[in-house]
């Protein structure tokens, strides 16, 4: 179902609209608090931007220096066209040292991939470590959004998921209690495993590394107990340097939680000396994306959440009314390059507001690019009522002269009439009062002689 | 000085009042208004709604109606953005360049003293095209230097008191062909901001677009409420009185 009808739905029959606006709403008063204490923000952003903009002209320049960087650190890269390969590569590492069980921090890229689904039809059990992925694990979910994947979930129902999965006590849906039961649950998983997956949030051309910024500690737990580290990124997280990534941790947290910073921003440069680190570049469509001169700016997305937690219609739909892996106003300019038929509702599903323009850590012009889809999309539909539309509003004296009708129509209508013709607009609210005449008319007879 | 006044195709049908304040209270201020009847709607509509490409005979009239050197003023944050930011740069700049809202232009003059005969207590609604395409006044998003042109040219009105909403600037949900491709989730977002409204204790409802308060004047008034929706060339009409 399309967005629009998975918004009703979300709206009329969840219970949950109201509940899930305010706590998204409560996240950007948050990022809100945290830019008010830089005098610096928007010159942070637009050094951001340019950076990232930067970086995505010399793509491959830097992608070849990372690579070459990492190989001297005794790191593998490996390269994944799509998500296919993507998957190929991540299994035959768990394969070649014979592991039937990972754990996995955070890492949407690998949602974009498939992974899980992948790795356990092929038998190898995948433990997600974030407390909110794992809880979507359990329900056998998808994230609802990309910072914060459970939010679509009251602590209730997280409280009814524990006692059934995790043998938690039934009814207490305490969060603190909640956090220790998945804390010791994890916990177990995480000290035994013998391989490990991550997400990247930025990886650097300079040296070679890569630094993933996490709140729990599972990723930090997780990359440091196990021998075997894979860390799976889309070639898009790439900056030049060093010094840069300042600008970035300084950006990423308040813009997404309104942290300051993320409590664990970690480096990862080399295996352990007992160890092996693995590191797979995907593109899936990246490339081809970078191609488009109206949507490359897309790619400079370091997947913040910011945009998705300003939406006014984000917040009272739910991610997952955008049937995509990444939702919300980013997903919406990104998902149609993938599949224009598929995601042709995701540019409407949008005010066009320009509030995540505004918010977006890296400038990207997210509204302008939903108005530029929508033409696309239309490029070759032909609408009988839009058309019909066209001729009329392009005719000064058709548009006197049906204006003039319609008021008329208007006034005579019984309610029922009216309904008929425009429920999407009755349904909720009262029409507008038709006057008996137009400006132009009054202009006419009252200035007329002043030509 | 000689203006250009571009009413919105849906102001001239149904809220002629609106012009008819516009037009009034910018010769008030002793300039020279020229309206064109033969104008036609600026395109926004459809070009929302993924047919620009359809629009552009409606784009090439009215650069031709409006050819000059003058500037044109319109009471429609939407149609002013529109016309600036989609028009093809390469063929309009110079044209759309010229455009300004209702209270941007008067934020460029030396207004008189305004004084309205009765105590108002008004909030005004921050539309997301005079905010954040036009820059009418700091986004609640941005940092930096706080400024309102609303507050520059209607804070001077005596007997005016200004609200806000708590959501200072969120949208109100009308989106154009969203409030009704998308109905439920338009009134949603324009009920909440309704409340929020309501709960300034204002009387009326103020602001630079009449397409957000159309909405949130159906909305209301099948809600019963008590709130007038009033657009600002009607209020600063009436202070020059």
């Amino acid at each position: 179902m399309k967005q629009a009808g998975q918004a009703a739905n979300f709206i009329k029959e969840s219970g949950k609209m109201s509940w899930h606006d305010e706590t998204l709403w409560q996240v950007r008063e948050k990022r809100d608090a945290a830019a008010d204490e830089l005098p610096e923000w928007e010159t942070l952003r637009e050094r951001a931007s340019a950076i990232k903009s930067h970086t995505l002209s010399r793509l491959d320049y830097y992608l070849e220096q990372f690579e070459k960087k990492a190989l001297e650190n005794g790191i593998h890269v490996h390269w994944a066209e799509n998500a296919q390969e993507h998957n190929h590569i991540v299994k035959d590492i768990l394969d070649r040292h014979q592991l039937k069980e990972v754990v996995k921090s955070k890492s949407m890229l690998t949602e974009e991939c498939g992974l899980n689904e992948y790795l356990e039809e092929a038998g190898i059990e995948v433990v997600d470590t974030d407390l909110g992925e794992r809880i979507i694990q359990l329900k056998r979910e998808k994230p609802s959004h990309i910072v914060l994947p459970a939010v679509h979930l009251r602590r209730e129902e997280v409280g009814e998921l524990f006692a059934k999965k995790l043998k938690s006590q039934k009814g207490n849906s305490d969060p603190q209690y909640l956090a220790e039961v998945a804390r010791k649950h994890l916990q177990k998983k995480i000290r035994n495993a013998k391989a490990a997956i991550s997400g990247v949030n930025f990886a650097i051309a300079e040296t070679g590394s890569i630094t993933v910024c996490t709140n729990e500690g599972n990723a930090d737990l997780a990359l440091n107990s196990a021998r075997v580290q894979i860390h799976c990124l889309g070639i898009e997280k790439l900056i030049p340097k060093w010094n840069e990534l300042g600008v970035f941790t300084r950006l990423l947290a308040r813009s997404a939680t309104g942290q300051a910073v993320t409590v664990y921003t970690s480096h990862y440069a080399r295996a352990r000396k007992d160890g092996e680190m693995h590191i797979v570049l995907v593109d899936n469509g990246r490339s081809e994306h970078l191609g488009k001169d109206d949507f490359r700016d897309g790619l400079k997305c370091i997947r913040c959440g910011a945009c998705m937690n300003t939406c006014p219609v984000y917040r009272r739909s739910g991610g997952h009314s955008y049937h995509a892996t990444v939702p919300g106003p980013i997903g919406s300019i990104l998902n149609p390059r993938t599949d224009l038929e598929a995601y042709s509702d995701l540019p409407f599903a949008s005010t066009l507001c320009g509030s995540c323009s505004d918010v977006c850590p890296v400038k990207i012009d997210i509204h302008e690019q939903l108005y530029k889809w929508r033409q696309l999309i239309n490029a070759n539909k032909e609408d009988r009522l839009i058309s019909a539309a066209a001729k009329l509003l392009a005719d000064a004296n058709k548009m006197r002269c049906y204006g003039a009708i319609a008021r008329f129509a208007q006034r005579i209508s019984p309610a029922f009439i009216k309904r008929l013709l425009m429920p999407g607009w009755i349904d909720f609210r009262e029409l507008p009062n038709p006057p008996k005449q137009s400006f132009g008319s009054w202009y006419r007879k009252n200035r007329g002689n002043e030509i | 000085m000689e203006l250009g006044l571009f009413i919105p195709c849906f102001i001239d049908q149904y809220f002629p009042e609106v012009a008819i304040n516009s037009l009034q209270l910018l010769e008030r201020l002793g300039h020279k208004v020229t309206y064109e009847r033969d104008q036609l709607c600026c395109g926004q509509a459809l070009a929302n709604a993924g047919f620009e490409r359809k629009t552009h005979s409606n784009q090439k009239s009215l650069a031709k109606l409006y050819a000059g050197n003058f500037p044109i003023v319109s009471p429609s944050g939407s149609c002013v953005a529109h016309i600036k930011h989609h028009y093809p740069a390469d063929e309009f700049e110079d044209f759309s360049s010229r455009f300004y809202t209702l209270t941007e232009f008067l934020d460029r003059e030396d207004l008189p003293p305004m004084r309205l005969s009765r105590e108002v207590k008004a909030v005004l609604q921050q539309g997301c095209h005079s905010v954040r395409m036009l820059q009418l006044a700091r986004s609640s998003e941005r940092r930096g230097r706080y400024f309102s042109k609303w507050e520059n040219v209607l804070g001077g009105i005596e007997g005016l008191e200004l609200l806000y909403t708590q959501r200072k600037d969120e949208c109100c949900g009308f989106g154009g062909s969203f409030s009704v491709s998308s109905p439920d989730l338009s009134a949603e977002i324009g009920k909440a901001m309704l409340s929020e409204m309501e709960a300034t204790g204002a009387t009326t409802v103020i602001s630079e677009d009449m397409s957000c308060l159309m909405h949130l004047q159906g909305l209301a008034q099948r809600q019963g409420s008590e709130l007038r929706f009033s657009h600002v060339a009607e209020l600063i009409n009436e202070a020059l009185a």
